[in-house]
């Protein structure tokens, strides 16, 4: 179908946070039945763009159109009256309801002559609605938001969000939580929506789900658009080139100093992890990298979780540093010599109102710190860390929440080198990390692993867990179902494992 | 040369560095210094060396529990308890002070409120029950333990020595003012260069995030409730003492200046914010802004309306600060 008029257009559109220009001129349009992706660096202003137009954010200067007619949202809910729907990165479910209770909150659906309709019906309507969404990934309608993980949190946010009659869809990062099999399932979910004649705005990091879903690729650096692309005839370096400004040596995170490992650090033995049965046993050794590859879900995450003291395991012994037994609490990982990058940096990892020097201590002091400080010696080492991961920082007295995410995470990360850990654990260590962040984060890993770091790795990231790993242990309903060499793993065959052990 | 430009530099990052961390402190410290200002201008009176000791004696009493608000809040409680916690602990004390002596009578009242301070935080940390909720029950419990205890009536055959509390001097300055800034002084180190400081800061900012660096945030969270219940007791023996006579009658109210003063000086409900000179300032400019109501002639009545004034712009203007530094 050939459009004359586009359904959205955005011309001059400006944004400033402060001093900073997070938008500066941007001209936007999208045809019906379009999949546009929108990339960039972290604070290239994809995601303030997103949320302009749906009416999330208000824009300083600019005009927006929709079908031809000049708009001006000042709400969401002003957007959606226009047609223009947005999934948002943060969650706006209520954590004591019921997924259905969610899913029906503020849809006429929900409602029987101003009434809340019978438990029973809106739960039949969500089961329907999570099929109908190719969701079904065992999402009890009837369990509380609260009692869900991440991912499911995320899957039940974009169901609802997506139910809404709207002409153009705009999703916020919306895979940024999820795994593989649930990611597949939302990219044939957008698939079905440009059938049906509607309009999606995908703005993320994943450039697999960029070609294997948008019709044009948006690309956005420091605030300006970098042009449009199309993705059958451009190349992955080509884009990466545009979003962060330089060609990006791919060799560089993909060659790793693969080196003989030496003894063992942590030895998991019969290891039996809350909520399963299985008995995982596994090794990681001086100058490696295990990695843990599985589907969302797989308890992967849990696993490391006992390991690290924070959800205590049922039986097994962890052998680290010395003690041997159950961990019971991170402070008696963290005395083992255990360190732990969790997966949610703001909620679990960070203390955002800290300074960026109170957090970088925090676990140097549970593990070593007598009553009184040594106020000379905390500086030097919290400036030595901040050199040696090269921390961008303005002081080390600035509140580490207005860092960007790449540099949050190195300061978690300088926070538990300063504890000098024998075993690091990594937790989706990328997640919302941009491009070039992450190539920096893998080469401090790498670095820290020739000097004999134990590395154990969780990551959803395909391509990270290969270029990454020495082994790689593949999980599959809380079970360690094989372990891969460097030269064995490939992305087809951990798939084989996950997907024949979750259908059986 | 090279050396004065490097010295220059440290010298600039010190400086910004003082101003990001005391930003709120500094403005709160020139709302006071100005409050002064007009008020002497007003009325002289308000500075002559009288009125200052009367500010002193007022101030003291709540500036000593607001050391312990302060820590409170910082782990992102709440202390309702504190004038509860305040007269059960003198009344008991009180009442075997005559049989027992002075030193005796003087141990119990501060255990007596250490061991009520001790309860809150057990219940807060161990039994992770909302702080709101245990120090009201607490709050409640300890007042009409007060009234209970003593029979609704002032103690007032007090040994003489009990006096020197109040009273007494040494080296020429009142015993009380010594404890006072003695107590800020201790309580600004330990919150600034201690281990158990710093992770007070980390649990009122993340608790999970504080736990999964290897802090025992249980163990941590006892110490603010503890110590503001043996800082009750110690204030309100300075307080009876100086008045010679215990009222189970004394300490409602507490709660809400002692908190009053710690949001004033910058610190944040939600825990993780603060600092002991922000509550000092906050507390004397309570403590100016009553007495000078009354020293310029102003009807009692107003005060509650200028109090709840000075919190709210606090409030806003702790925002205004916060967004301009974005």
């Amino acid at each position: 179908m050939t459009v004359n008029i586009p359904l959205l257009e955005a011309s001059g559109i400006q944004k400033s946070y402060g001093a900073t220009r997070a938008l500066a001129g941007v001209n936007f349009d999208i045809g019906r039945g379009e999949v546009v992706a929108l990339v960039g660096e972290n604070g290239a202003g994809k995601s303030t763009l997103g949320k302009i137009l749906a009416g999330a954010t208000e824009m300083d200067e600019g005009t927006v159109s929709v079908n031809g007619k000049p708009v001006s949202f000042r709400s969401t809910k002003d957007a959606l009256d226009h047609g223009v729907a947005i999934v948002l990165q943060e969650f706006n479910l209520i954590p004591e309801m019921t997924v259905a209770e969610n899913l029906f909150l503020t849809r006429p659906s929900g409602y029987r002559w101003g009434w809340w309709k019978s438990r029973k019906s809106q739960v039949d309507q969500a089961s329907h609605a999570i099929a109908d969404a190719y969701m079904d990934f065992g999402i009890d309608p009837e369990a509380l938001v609260s009692e869900l993980s991440v991912a499911q949190q995320q899957i039940v946010e974009i169901i609802r969000s997506l139910s809404v009659d709207a002409q153009l869809f705009i999703l916020d990062e919306p895979s940024a939580a999820l795994g593989r099999r649930e990611t597949d399932s939302l990219l044939q979910l957008i698939r079905r929506l440009r059938e049906d004649g509607r309009s999606v705005i995908i703005v993320t990091h994943r450039l697999d789900e960029v070609y294997a879903v948008a019709d044009r690729i948006f690309v956005l650096r420091d605030g300006v658009a970098r042009g449009e692309f199309d993705p059958a005839t451009t190349s992955t370096d080509d884009l990466i080139a545009a979003m962060v400004g330089r060609a990006l040596d791919k060799e560089m995170h993909e060659a790793r100093t693969i080196q003989v490992p030496g003894e063992a650090v942590l030895t998991v033995d019969k290891l039996v992890v809350q909520g399963t049965s299985s008995e995982c046993s596994f090794q990681v050794r001086r100058g490696e990298i295990v990695g843990v590859a599985g589907l969302v879900g797989s308890g992967r995450t849990e696993l490391i979780r006992a390991i690290f003291g924070a959800d205590p395991a049922i039986s097994g012994t962890v052998t680290l540093g010395g003690t041997s037994g159950v961990i019971r609490s991170p402070l008696a990982a963290v005395r083992a010599g255990a360190a732990m990058v969790s997966e949610d940096r703001k909620t679990l990892g960070l203390h955002t109102a800290l300074t960026i020097h109170d957090n970088v201590v925090l676990s140097y002091l549970a593990k070593h710190g007598k009553f009184w400080l040594n106020r000379k010696k905390l500086d030097a080492d919290v400036a030595r860390q901040v050199d040696d991961l090269r921390i961008k920082i303005g002081g080390s007295w600035l509140e580490a929440g207005v860092l960007s995410g790449g540099n949050q995470q190195k300061v978690v990360l300088a926070k538990w080198l300063l504890s000098k850990p024998d075993l690091l654990i990594l937790d989706e260590p990328t997640r919302g990390i941009d491009v070039g962040a992450r190539a920096e984060f893998y080469r401090v890993v790498d670095d820290l692993v020739a000097q004999g770091m134990a590395v154990l790795m969780v990551s959803s990231e395909m391509p990270e867990v290969l270029a990454l790993s020495d082994r790689v242990l593949v999980m599959s309903k809380g079970a360690i179902v094989t372990e891969l060499t460097r030269e064995e793993a490939t992305e087809e065959r951990i798939l084989s494992f996950t997907e024949v052990m979750a259908t059986a | 040369m090279t050396a004065t430009v490097a010295e220059q530099r440290t010298s600039r990052s010190g400086w910004s560095k003082f101003v990001a961390t005391y930003r709120i402190e500094a403005a709160m410290l020139g709302a006071l210094v100005l409050l002064a200002v007009v008020l002497t201008i007003i009325e002289p009176r308000f500075l002559s060396s009288s009125n200052m000791q009367n500010i002193l004696s007022q101030v003291m009493v709540l500036g000593i529990i607001a050391i312990g608000q302060t820590l409170v809040v910082l782990t992102g409680g709440i202390d309702l308890s504190v004038g509860g916690i305040a007269a059960v602990s003198i009344v008991v004390g009180g009442l075997v002070m005559p049989s027992a002596g002075v030193l005796v009578g003087v141990s119990v009242m501060l255990l007596v409120g250490l061991l009520a301070g001790l309860v809150n935080g057990i219940l807060v940390a161990y039994v992770k029950l909302a702080p709101f909720i245990v120090t009201l029950g607490m709050m409640s419990i300890t007042a009409s333990l007060a009234y209970v205890l003593s029979d609704g009536r002032s103690i007032f055959n007090l040994p003489d020595a009990f006096a020197f509390f109040g009273k007494g001097n040494i080296a020429g300055i009142k015993f009380y003012v010594i404890v006072f800034v003695v107590l800020y002084v201790a309580a600004h180190f330990f919150l600034t260069r201690s281990k158990p400081g710093r992770f007070i800061y980390a649990i009122g900012s993340n608790p999970e995030a504080a736990r999964l660096s290897g802090i025992r945030v249980s163990f941590y969270q006892v110490i603010p409730y503890a110590v503001t219940g043996l800082l009750c007791a110690l204030a309100m023996t300075i307080e009876s003492s100086r008045l010679g006579t215990i009222d189970p009658n004394t300490g409602s109210g507490f709660e809400l200046t002692t908190i009053a003063a710690v949001v004033i000086g910058g610190a944040s409900l939600m825990g993780g914010k603060g600092s002991v000179l922000g509550t000092l300032i906050g507390i004397f400019l309570i403590g100016v802004l009553q007495n000078g109501l009354n020293i310029i002639g102003v009807n009692a009545f107003w005060q509650g309306t200028a109090l709840g004034t000075v919190i709210i712009l606090a409030v806003v203007l702790d925002r205004v600060v916060r967004v301009r530094k974005r």
